[in-house]
């Protein structure tokens, strides 16, 4: 116990001293909540940037519904489904009717109302044209058939418009706002930045002959890696509480919406406690992979940045198309953003988040395991 | 009476070719400064680190005297200990790693510190110390534990001519007091002034063992010039100009 104390207290030293790596662990991530939560409030808002997936259903074969159909396509913004899926902001039916044609418009719970509005426009925009194109062609007839110049003070009538709302599954399709997205995400990204200095104090160590000597010492051969484990444990821990109070309590003070944490507490600690396994893991595996810390930096940092746009953590999972939603299936540090979207944006319990939290978990065992062979390797 | 006894000893680093040591026989008598000779790659790191117990044994076997085999420390060439911690940090955390606590790690602290010279240094972070300061903490840290055998790699690489003088007497002065030193070095006016029994090895082989005044009676036999019995001498001619004092 005494060794591993002084072992604690030593990491916990040059910790402190290593004023880069507390830079890295606790400024970095608070800068990036702070620039991307605020930067990207709008887009939030509007639901990201991708094409908004509408089904078109036509109820009746005319003219003048498969023209407003092709006025409706003309626009870009907007993706034409054949059949709705949970994606599906708007499913709208074009029927025919006495006065012309119908538009009936259902809107998915979580779209935004500035969606809603605009989709509204597109639509009353299209089916006006189709009405006045319509007009004109009875306008020309009758001045072709009279021989004389007709004025019509008849404006069309307004389309017949009903916008109704579709409650199912309302909750599954819950978007973050843009603080629930990042700081969340950043909080992840942090934790598995602390990386860096853990593989670069244990390549230190090596490459000074320190674990040379500390083979000679009548100590467990693990303990220098456990004893650098907990104080890099510990710092994770405070990581999560420093950038969960940013968002409750920071981001508010710059316009921000505060950062709602969800009921569940026990699954937060969860969470918190896995992706702290599975970020030191994936550190001591580097530290074992690399042979200066220049290799250390470069194997760690960049591996953290593609795991990190693979994981949604810097574009959100929900504006990737499938295929890339699908790959990010495969980043751990796309478990620990779902697992923390879960418990705040879904109001996810313990039981909600253990298939994130098993996935961290193994992550962490497998890398670690890993990481004690090549280690043992290595000392031959 | 023998601190160690080494028997057939071969090691081969995993992938490499040839053996690092091929069949190499060694016995320290305890109490003995036993200095290993060779020149670079011989193999002299390589035995360091079988009798120290860092690489596993491959061939042969070493004995122990059962009194002082849980009782070795190593001083590695490399600076081995944290840059960025003080002497009285990084004294203090090997202290503990060895399980010291209370008045027996601030004891055992004291001896190292004195006996290495650097009271006036303890607050000093170890990267802004000098080189000699920095070889001096290196040892103190192997001295913690009041060794019965303590394994020298090179101590003296890199320090002024003041502090290699100190750290020669500090050992000279550990063997007096009964500790089993087994010290490499590339200098072998300090394997002259410090060991007095001498083995030398090249290419991972055994080629003497002896006493150092039985490897000397033979040494007289061949020819000196007199320019190697000066470059003895410079050495002398030197530190009685600049006088042996520490400078840091």
């Amino acid at each position: 116990m005494t060794a591993l104390l002084a072992t604690i207290k030593k990491e916990l030293l040059l910790l402190i001293r290593d004023i880069h790596g507390l830079l890295l662990l606790f400024v970095m991530p608070m800068a990036f909540i702070l620039i991307m939560s605020l930067a990207l409030q709008e887009q939030f808002s509007n639901a990201g940037v991708k094409k908004i997936p509408v089904q078109l259903d036509l109820r009746a074969q005319s003219a003048a519904i498969d023209r407003v159909a092709a006025l409706l396509q003309e626009k870009t913004v907007f993706a034409w489904q054949p059949t709705a899926d949970k994606h599906t902001a708007f499913v709208l039916t074009l029927s025919q009717r006495d006065d012309g044609v119908h538009a009936d418009i259902f809107v998915a719970p979580d779209t935004s109302a500035q969606t809603e509005a605009l989709f509204t426009a597109a639509v009353n925009e299209a089916l006006s044209r189709q009405r006045m194109e319509a007009l004109l062609i009875t306008i020309n007839m009758q001045q072709v058939l009279r021989g004389e110049t007709v004025t019509n003070n008849n404006t069309p009538p307004n389309p017949a418009l009903t916008v109704r709302y579709n409650q199912a599954h309302a909750e599954n399709a819950a978007r973050p706002s843009a603080v629930q997205q990042n700081v969340p995400a950043w909080l992840v990204f942090a934790m598995f930045f602390s990386v860096v200095p853990l593989a670069n104090t244990l390549i230190s160590e090596r490459q000074q002959g320190t674990l040379r000597r500390l083979r000679t010492l009548p100590i467990s051969p693990m303990l220098p890696v456990v004893g650098k484990l907990i104080p890099y444990f510990f710092i994770n821990q405070i990581q999560v509480v420093l950038m969960l109070l940013v968002g409750v309590y920071a981001m508010p003070l710059f316009g921000a919406e505060s950062l709602t944490l969800g009921n569940s507490y026990l699954g937060l600690v969860l969470m918190s406690l896995v992706l702290s396994t599975a970020a030191l893991g994936y550190g001591i595996l580097i530290a074992a992979l690399a042979r200066t810390t220049d290799q250390a930096t470069t194997l760690g940092g960049v591996g953290n940045i593609l795991l990190a746009a693979l994981g949604g953590i810097m574009v959100p999972r929900f504006v990737m198309p499938d295929t890339m939603q699908r790959i990010a299936d495969w980043s751990p540090m796309a478990w620990g953003l779902e697992g923390f979207l879960d418990i705040f944006l879904r109001n996810g319990a313990v039981g909600d988040v253990l298939p994130e939290a098993g996935s961290l978990l193994l992550f962490g065992c497998v890398t670690m395991a890993l990481a004690m062979y090549l280690q043992k390797k290595q000392t031959l | 009476m023998n601190a160690i006894v080494a028997q057939h000893i071969g090691f081969t680093y995993p992938g490499a070719t040839p053996a690092a040591l091929n069949d190499v026989s060694i016995t320290v008598p305890t109490g003995s400064c036993f200095g290993l000779l060779g020149p670079n790659g011989a193999g002299k790191s390589t035995l360091l680190g079988l009798l120290a117990g860092i690489l596993p044994l491959q061939r042969g076997e070493i004995l122990f005297d059962e009194a002082t085999r849980k009782n070795i420390a190593l001083t590695p060439q490399d600076y081995a200990f944290y840059p960025s911690l003080s002497l009285r940090e990084n004294l203090a955390c090997f202290a503990g790693l060895y399980g010291l606590t209370g008045a027996q790690k601030h004891a055992h602290i004291d001896f190292a510190v004195h006996a290495c010279g650097l009271a006036e240094h303890l607050n000093k972070r170890a990267a802004q110390c000098s080189g000699g300061v920095r070889r001096r903490l290196n040892l103190a840290i192997s001295l913690l534990n009041r060794p019965k055998i303590l394994f020298l790699d090179e101590p003296t690489v890199g320090i002024d001519a003041q502090s290699r003088h100190f750290i020669l007497n500090t050992i000279r002065q550990l063997q007096q007091d009964g500790m089993t030193i087994i010290y490499t070095s590339h200098y072998m006016e300090e394997i002259q002034t410090i060991c007095d029994v001498l083995a030398i090895i090249d290419h991972g082989t055994l080629l003497l063992q002896d006493t150092l005044t039985n490897i000397l009676q033979r040494a007289d036999t061949l020819p000196v010039t007199q320019q190697q019995k000066n470059a003895q001498r410079l050495e002398d001619f030197y530190l009685s100009l600049t006088h042996t004092a520490l400078r840091d």
